[in-house]
């Protein structure tokens, strides 16, 4: 007790340093990325599809109840955004495909008035987005 | 009620013969005890079980050593044999180029050369799955799938419902059987350890960087899907520390 915490300090010259870390966001990054083009080869797609769904359900459970902004940066050091865009892009690509013009259109109508509603009192805007052709 | 009384009591009681038995037996030569005793306790916790969970709770705490000792080396053990399957170096990170023989795209492509394929994805893929197969042709032993996914499955059935003690239990103890497991089987992760403590957060988060290039066939890639759900159902709730190690990095000195 009392002991100077100083005198007890060990000089950086004699030990090394390593950063030890859990690759947690890279490694959903990777797979998420790999899940987009090898493993769709490799594996069947109901498959690649769960791993995408728990890929981005343990990134989303990172932020879960925080009230900082620390996993957010992290994240955006960490993660390579590029790879949920493709990720995105593929699925409206998918729904557009599956459903045909007519669902696609109907989400961003049902989105676009949701908007309007919180942000304009209900008051309709048209070029808010742009999105409805 | 009185049923219901009984049947809470019945699974307390099993619950204890079980984490008995797998305190006792856990480090047995024969693994099918083992893996009996895990699809008990999966049973057991099933769907939330909050009695059991406390109950396997309050016997880990008393036998921490035994008990996460174990279970961290057996995680250790499958995934030094996973390691040892050709990899698939597809990440831009350097987590995917950690340890273990992870093959090139281009010696993929060349192995992949003698089959017909269409596009460069697909002939990676093909040379991939070709070099995994050849390896287990070779007499590399094939890991243990399913045995693998019944034990994470246990670790999230035991957190399930965001159960806040075993949550942080599985951070803050950490066992030095990891290391001990890496340096016997010649790992070269046992470096990067340093004979430092692991815990079961670490381990199941350091086998997902392991397993992830390597998914080869569906049962990896179901083992894949269980341990993510299990990362998930240990930060959920949400436990803000689990939160941090996984996006933490840390400084450690060594002597």
């Amino acid at each position: 007790m009392g002991r100077c915490l100083h005198a007890e300090r060990i000089p950086l010259a004699h030990v090394s340093v390593n950063v030890v870390g859990l690759q947690f966001v890279e490694t959903v990054g990777d797979l998420l990325k790999s899940s987009m083009d090898v493993y769709t080869q490799l594996l069947p797609v109901e498959t690649v599809k769960t791993l995408q769904r728990l890929c981005l359900l343990g990134l989303v459970s990172l932020f879960e109840g925080r009230r900082d902004w620390m996993v957010h940066d992290r994240l955006l050091v960490l993660l390579k955004v590029d790879i949920l865009k493709d990720l995105m892009t593929r699925v409206r690509q998918d729904l557009h495909t599956f459903h045909g013009d007519r669902c696609v259109r109907g989400c961003h109508v049902v989105s676009i008035r949701r908007r309007l509603v919180v942000q304009h009192g209900g008051t309709p805007v048209v070029d808010v987005v742009g999105a409805v052709p | 009620m009185l049923k219901k009384g009984w049947w809470g009591l019945e699974c307390v009681a099993h619950g204890v013969v079980v984490v008995f038995q797998m305190c006792e037996q856990w480090g047995d030569e024969d693994a099918s005890v083992r893996d009996e005793l895990i699809l008990t306790a999966i049973s057991l916790l099933d769907g939330g079980n909050s009695r059991v969970q406390a109950v396997f709770s309050r016997l880990m705490k008393r036998r921490p050593k035994e008990f996460i000792g174990e279970l961290v080396a057996y995680m250790t053990e499958v995934a030094t044999m996973v390691e040892a399957v050709p990899s698939l170096k597809v990440g831009t990170s350097a987590s995917t180029a950690n340890n273990g023989p992870s093959m090139d795209v281009a010696l993929l492509n060349d192995a992949a050369s003698t089959m017909s394929g269409v596009s460069v994805t697909n002939s990676t893929a093909r040379g991939f799955a070709a070099a995994v197969e050849a390896s287990f042709e070779a007499g590399l032993p094939e890991p243990p799938w399913e045995a693998a996914t019944n034990l994470y499955r246990l670790l999230q059935v035991l957190v399930e419902g965001h159960y806040l003690p075993l949550q942080n239990f599985f951070r803050e103890f950490a066992s030095g059987r990891a290391a001990m497991v890496r340096a016997r089987s010649g790992s070269s992760a046992a470096a990067s350890l340093g004979g430092v403590g692991v815990s079961v957060v670490s381990a199941a988060c350091e086998f997902l960087e392991s397993l992830a290039p390597r998914l080869a066939s569906s049962d990896a890639a179901e083992l894949c899907a269980q341990v993510l759900d299990t990362l998930i159902e240990l930060v959920q709730g949400p436990c803000h520390e689990n939160q941090l190690t996984l996006i933490n990095n840390k400084v450690r000195l060594c002597g």
